[in-house]
């Protein structure tokens, strides 16, 4: 199992290579929910370091797409040494089709977030020579296990971060400062969370970017305890550090690749970043119909 | 001829729809639908529906649109197979194992859920070639994104024009799996998005003024004409909760222009429409995303519904041409007297001042208090079965 990690400057690209397996990195063009927009260079420079580094680079780009701005995507990824790249993630099956007719095919991963919820939908692009999807995150560890059996090309997963949980292409911060008459300084700020009247212990972090608004869960999910289980089916794992920083990455990574949880560490972490960590879905099975 | 689909939580709903101009409804199931709350149909229901709706030469769909997890696979094949007996004639389903099984075990066609929010052609190709004779698009497009894409598919393209709008990307949020366990995918949506939120900066309040990312619900009348002409196959009304009279006037009023606009090639005036709709609608609307992306017009921020115009306060049952005298079932309180309105399955509309009503024992009464109680009332002019009772 390998562990992929976002960056915020590209200067750390060195240091954080002592534990990650590799990055992800996006422009916010075709990428959401991103550390930073990196430029076309700063781009074309981590593909170099990361060459020179020996990790891999995974090009983000998971937003949803109208026909206009897939005809601009195809565009872009000629501008860019786009086989050099160790995989591209895509949300979005219109994604997939362009970069399939570009000849693409083996660098595909599919990332829809809340859909690949079972074995069979999970494979259901294992015809086509994909590189691999990404596990949905709303499901329980055994249902995870029960997959990671049964899967026929490489599984990802988030492992570690803010899960996101709503994706509008509405500009909803926007909108409520207009509503409000005052101007937005907030767009694309990693500072918001809102907070609902009977949830108040439980803030959410909201992000407004190019691609829409974001909302995303309060806890941050951490697998460390279950690595074990995990590395025998997980190809990528990925560790999600919006909201935090490099330092962030660094202390979660040297923990993933130590393979344990570190008390110590751990409570210096939250302390400093003030999140609490907890293990998402996976011993949390959610209702199938509610009987109201 | 463009197809108006609209929806039924029961085989009363579903009746009136067809009877007031849809030319197709979609219902739930009881397995693997959406909608968990929707009074959701029976194998035998839907048996039902199927023959009402085919005698009139008009179709039913039946949602299975869940993203199921492994636990949920089993029985989908025999559901299926029990789906095409009752001659259902497409399912909606978002999930490849549903539509692979569908697919394979069944000759049902497929229609792909908006729950994998389809945003362009390339998306729609992929499900084309997959099998799927028609997408259900994303509302997250504009009129002039649909009308693109339509020449580069030979899929049929069905389009949300009125009722309620996710505002996150259908299928992409699982708010109210992570706020109430409930699960947004599996019939369980606890519509989060629109509660009220504070939003904070660095753990202190942005405004004095309550966040909310709810939206005002679809309302597409403007925009029929131009989805006419772009070659969209179907319109479909959202909205399997909603209540008989919702029904009835939406669809009533969405048959009535598309079939003057069919008719006369151009709507010159649509406050007709709007009147018509606003008869039963008590949430605000707009246009949604049909105009471009929604700006601060199309959010909810004052929650506060709008009472209809009018109140549904009675359906026909019976007429009797020699006596006048129609058999109803009362919804909501009236009294003789009252200047009542009938809204006739066929969109028309008459008015009369209420002088006679007798109750089940035939006793001679002033008011109609009891919930589906049965009354006689006169009325002067034909009604049929199915017809409403409005209060003025």
């Amino acid at each position: 199992m390998k562990l992929l990690i976002t960056i915020y400057q590209l200067k750390n690209l060195e240091k954080l290579s002592v534990y990650a397996d590799g990055f992800l990195i996006g422009s916010d063009q075709f990428g959401t929910r991103l550390t930073k927009s990196f430029s076309d260079e700063e781009i074309t420079y981590a593909l170099k370091q990361t060459k020179a580094l020996n990790k891999s680079l995974y090009l983000v780009c998971n937003q949803m797409f109208n026909d206009e701005q897939l005809e601009s995507f195809e565009d872009w990824i000629q501008t860019l040494p786009i086989s050099e790249f160790s995989g591209i993630i895509v949300a979005d099956l219109g994604a997939y089709r362009v970069l399939e007719r570009m000849g693409y095919s083996n660098l595909i991963v599919y990332n829809p977030e809340t859909l690949l919820t079972n074995a069979y939908d999970f494979n259901f692009l294992a015809d086509f020579d994909i590189q691999g999807v990404f596990v949905a995150k709303e499901i329980t560890l055994e249902d995870i296990i029960y997959i990671g059996n049964h899967k026929k090309y490489q599984m990802f997963m988030i492992g570690h971060g803010h899960l996101n949980m709503f994706y509008s292409k509405r500009q909803l911060i926007d909108n409520f400062m207009y509503f409000t008459e005052s101007e937005n300084p907030y767009h694309n700020r990693q500072d918001l969370k809102i907070v609902e009247e009977n949830r108040k212990d439980d803030p959410y972090p909201i992000l407004e970017d190019q691609a829409g608004t974001h909302v995303f869960r309060s806890q941050v999910l951490s697998s460390i305890d279950h690595l074990t289980e995990l590395r025998a089916f997980v190809d990528y794992l990925v560790v999600d550090t919006l909201f935090k920083d490099d330092d962030y990455a660094f202390s979660i990574l040297k923990m993933y690749q130590d393979g344990k949880e570190d008390l110590n560490i751990k409570n210096q972490i939250q302390d400093k970043y003030q999140e609490v960590w907890d293990e998402g879905f996976f011993y949390k099975k959610t209702i199938y119909k509610h009987k109201g | 001829m463009i197809e108006l689909l609209a929806p039924a939580g029961d085989l009363e709903k579903l009746k009136i729809a067809l009877m007031y101009g849809a030319d197709a409804v979609f219902i739930g199931g009881q397995n693997f639908s959406l909608r968990a709350r929707a009074s959701n149909f029976t194998l035998d229901d839907i048996y039902e529906a199927t023959a009402f709706a085919h005698q009139r030469n008009k179709k039913i769909y039946v949602t299975t649109n869940i993203i199921p997890h492994n636990e949920d696979m089993d029985g989908v094949i025999e559901y299926l197979q029990a789906l095409e007996s009752r001659h259902v004639d497409a399912i909606i389903s978002a999930s490849p194992f549903i539509i692979d099984m569908a697919l394979k075990h069944t000759k049902l066609e497929v229609h792909l859920s908006t729950q994998q929010s389809v945003t362009n052609s390339e998306a729609v190709n992929f499900w084309y070639n997959h099998g799927i004779t028609r997408i259900v698009l994303a509302r997250e497009l504009n009129k002039n994104q649909i009308r693109q894409m339509i020449p580069k598919t030979k899929a049929d393209i069905e389009v949300f024009i009125h009722g309620g709008m996710c505002m996150s990307y259908s299928g992409r949020c699982s708010l109210s799996n992570n706020m109430t366990d409930r699960d947004a995918n599996r019939g369980g949506c606890a519509h989060s998005c629109r509660w009220s939120y504070e939003l904070t900066q660095s753990g202190k309040s942005v405004s004095d003024q309550m966040f909310s990312m709810s939206s005002k619900d679809l309302e597409a009348l403007e925009q029929i004409p131009f989805l006419i002409e772009s070659g969209v196959k179907s319109l479909k009304i959202e909205g399997r909760m909603k209540s008989l009279h919702y029904i009835a006037t939406v669809v009533s009023t969405y048959r009535r222009l598309i079939d003057d606009y069919e008719r006369d090639l151009r709507i010159d005036n649509y406050d007709s429409y709007l009147i018509e709709l606003q008869k039963a609608e008590n949430r605000q609307a707009s246009h949604g995303y049909l105009e471009g992306l929604p700006g601060v017009e199309q959010q909810l921020y004052d929650k506060k519904s709008e009472q209809p115009s009018q109140l549904f306060i009675g359906l026909v049952q019976d007429y009797d041409h020699e006596t006048q005298i129609a058999t109803i079932e009362q919804r909501n309180y009236f009294e003789v007297g009252y200047e009542i309105e009938i809204f006739h399955p066929n969109g028309n509309e008459q008015t009369f001042i209420l002088d006679y009503m007798t109750d089940e024992k035939g006793e001679i009464t002033q008011v109609a208090r009891h919930p589906q109680q049965i009354l006689k009332i006169k009325v002067p002019f034909a009604v049929e079965p199915y017809a409403m009772l409005r209060k003025k």
